[in-house]
């Protein structure tokens, strides 16, 4: 019937029609757990769309399988590659993924053992070529490297969390053009006031004003995480999760050191699951309860102790996400201690283009703290120019002091 | 209501369009239209999301209503508003009149004065279901989103003094984003999704020559290569199909001033969208790294015409 895929889950020649169909349903579904498992956010209300779209078009070709329930199933651009390969995967029989579907798939439904699947890899080595990287980064079990040791004590995180709600509140509240109706305001507003006119018979007993409307602002974070920018980094990601938690949408946060990546997603699931109080029980050693989540995502992240591409990475920003600085209103913060190992050319270019479309740009380098610091790294020196604020951020208080910079 | 019995058929009912459409825009539209959900469509800038909405109603010979999303988009003007001064005017002109109160009330709030916006219109399209195009939904808030999810979700809204109004022709929706933030989930698990991303080569020439039928082949050739590695520069604004099709049209009207000064180098205004890509295009050309497509004059045209 079909050339390529895997025979147990496609129906078979003497099947009756109830076998048939029980068949493909069974392999859409379990394809689609696949995809979950993979780091694919397909829920199980996409399985009967699913059906129903191959109930559309049909399942005489291959092509048009894959189209229909990539439709159903792949929501942006890195989506869709990823589930390119691993339709490829899944019924090409490739691996163990088709063989016994029943029983193996099971398996793999639950959370992710790593069972047939190898751990992250290692940042600069090739990922085996057959099997897809899925670049999901947060995994409950941990793949571990020696996490970065330094943890705030819960009243650095105090402090933490009441910057960043200053900050947050900050963000919301920027008086924009654009009116709203008001009592008091500078201006009337004839639309509405005739308005509440008619709804009393043509007077108008009150004039109604205009006022100015709230704009909100928003931040994007870039954060080194390389080698040398271990110690101070664990303190600023955590500053963006506390962001994160007050100020919502309005915040993305991303990780770079040798390669770009958004974690955004990550920190707001996070943060959902910090308990109110400290937690009872055993904690880990030079950790706080409440930062718990934030150091596995940390120690999670294959980026550690790599070298630093900065421009690289910035330039990777703005080509993949540069979409998030559109509506004009961002202010971007660098946090690298500017010691970049790739060309400065990169650097200066990317700065630039970073510069021109956000309202703001600063830049965070620890080592700014000490006041003997001069920037003299290639990396830094290319960067300056480009940045209204260069601000050191070595502990809470001077987190704080960002909010002056909006 | 079957519109279009198979995948097949809409391609072609999209080409005989002027849409150059691959089978994936088919299949989604096709799709949308069978599973009754809404399309979003994603993708950067100028490379046709819009299109395929009119191209839709067009295949389907039914209207296409377009709401246009902006930052500070409310219900009132996005589904229909009251017009006040005119029901103002009336309220003071029946004050002297002898009609009874409930009367007058029930023609203040009647259709005369009910100003329809779009999402109104769509509902209440009378022989058959038209294309709702929500355009760059992005730029709209979350609190609309949502709002809007309720109205899509069962079609129906609520007037206060008409009634609920029910879609007797369900819309299809057609939803554009250009991912200046993230959609709710409500919105993602409603529709199906479609990735629009520049076109290769050899659907930038379908393109352009299915748009401007009078160009020569060699000139749609050589523009359509000139911009397949412009895309693979890293410019800032990279330039989408519509920029092509402007720009062979562009050349083409130039053609008859080919003689004195090169219509090519004057032109890449037209593609270049900001003064940095500008320069750089500039740049490259003069170093000789990108070489224009070359303008020629027509022939003279000998008018006694060919024996």
């Amino acid at each position: 019937m079909t050339v390529g895929m895997p025979g147990p889950l496609l129906p078979q020649a003497g099947d009756g029609m109830p076998q048939a169909g029980m068949r493909l349903v069974r392999g859409v579904v379990t394809f689609l757990r696949f995809l979950r498992t993979h780091g694919l956010p397909v829920g199980p209300d996409r399985c009967v769309l699913a059906l129903r779209a191959l109930g559309q078009v049909g399942v005489g070709s291959r092509e048009e399988v894959r189209t229909a329930l990539r439709l159903v199933c792949a929501v942006d651009p890195k989506q869709r590659e990823r589930f390119d390969r691993l339709f490829d995967l899944f019924w090409d029989g490739g691996g163990a993924a088709a063989a016994e579907p029943a029983c193996r798939l099971e398996a793999q439904a639950g959370p992710w053992s790593g069972g047939t699947l190898p751990a992250a890899p290692e940042a600069g080595s090739d990922a085996p070529a057959e099997l897809p990287q899925t670049g999901a980064l947060y995994s409950p079990h941990g793949v571990v490297r020696a996490p970065p040791q330094p943890a705030g004590e819960p009243d650095a995180d105090r402090l933490l969390r009441e910057a960043a709600a200053r900050l947050a509140r900050r963000l919301t509240y920027r008086p924009s053009r654009r009116a709203r109706a008001g009592r008091r305001g500078e201006r009337p507003d004839p639309r509405r006031t005739l308005r509440v006119a008619a709804s009393r018979g043509g007077d108008a007993p009150r004039i109604v004003y205009r006022k100015r409307r709230i704009r909100r602002t928003r931040l994007v974070m870039l954060c080194d995480v390389s080698g040398s920018m271990q110690p101070h980094a664990c303190l600023l990601l955590r500053f963006a999760q506390a962001l994160t938690r007050t100020a919502g949408t309005l915040v993305e946060t991303f990780i770079f050191s040798t390669r770009l990546e958004r974690i955004t997603a990550q920190l707001r699931r996070t943060t959902s699951r910090l308990p109110a109080r400290p937690a009872e029980g055993p904690v880990r050693p030079g950790g706080s309860p409440s930062g718990d989540g934030v150091e596995r995502l940390i120690a999670s992240v294959p980026l550690w102790g790599a070298g630093t591409r900065i421009g690289q990475s910035l330039a990777s920003f703005l080509r993949d996400f540069g979409h998030l600085l559109v509506p004009g209103e961002s202010v971007v913060v660098v946090m690298s201690d500017g010691l970049d190992t790739g060309e400065v050319e990169l650097m200066a270019r990317s700065m630039a283009r970073l510069r021109r479309n956000a309202r703001r740009l600063l830049w965070i380098n620890p080592l700014a703290a000490d006041p003997r610091y001069e920037p003299l790294a290639r990396g830094m020196r290319a960067a300056l120019p480009y940045v209204d604020r260069l601000m050191a951020a070595d502990d809470p208080a001077s987190l704080a002091a960002l909010e002056r910079y909006l | 209501m079957a519109a279009f019995k198979s995948v097949d058929e809409l391609l072609r009912q999209l080409e005989a369009h002027r849409y150059v459409a691959d089978r994936e825009v088919a299949t989604a539209l096709y799709l949308a239209i069978r599973l009754e959900r809404p399309l979003l469509v994603e993708g950067p800038a100028g490379v046709g999301k819009t299109e395929i909405a009119r191209v839709l109603a067009e295949a389907l010979g039914t209207r296409l209503i377009r709401l246009q999303c902006y930052e500070g988009l409310d219900a009132s003007t996005a589904l229909y508003e009251w017009n006040f001064p005119k029901q103002l005017l009336r309220v003071r002109l029946e004050e002297s009149g002898q009609r009874a109160i409930e009367d007058r009330e029930r023609t203040i709030f009647s259709e005369e004065f009910l100003l329809e916006r779009p999402l109104l219109s769509a509902l209440r399209a009378k022989e058959r279901s038209p294309v709702l195009l929500i355009d760059e939904v992005d730029r709209a808030d979350p609190e609309f989103e949502a709002y809007l999810m309720e109205v899509l979700a069962d079609f129906q809204v609520t007037i206060p003094e008409l009634g609920t109004i029910v879609a007797r022709h369900r819309p299809h929706v057609i939803i554009t984003s250009n991912r200046s933030r993230d959609l709710s989930d409500a919105l993602r698990r409603r529709c199906l999704y479609l990735w629009v991303g520049y076109p290769s080569y050899e659907k930038e020439l379908a393109i352009v020559q299915a748009r401007i039928p009078d160009i020569a082949r060699e000139m749609a050739e050589a523009v359509c290569r000139f911009m397949q590695k412009v895309r693979a520069l890293d410019l800032e604004k990279p330039p989408g199909a519509a920029e092509t099709v402007d720009w062979a049209r562009a050349l083409l009207a130039l053609q008859d001033e080919a003689r004195d000064h090169d219509p090519a180098g004057s032109t890449l205004g037209v593609i270049a969208k900001t003064a940095s890509d500008l320069e750089q295009l500039r740049d490259l050309v003069a170093r000789g790294e990108l070489t224009l497509p070359s303008v020629s004059a027509p022939p003279a045209q000998n008018p006694a015409g060919a024996p």
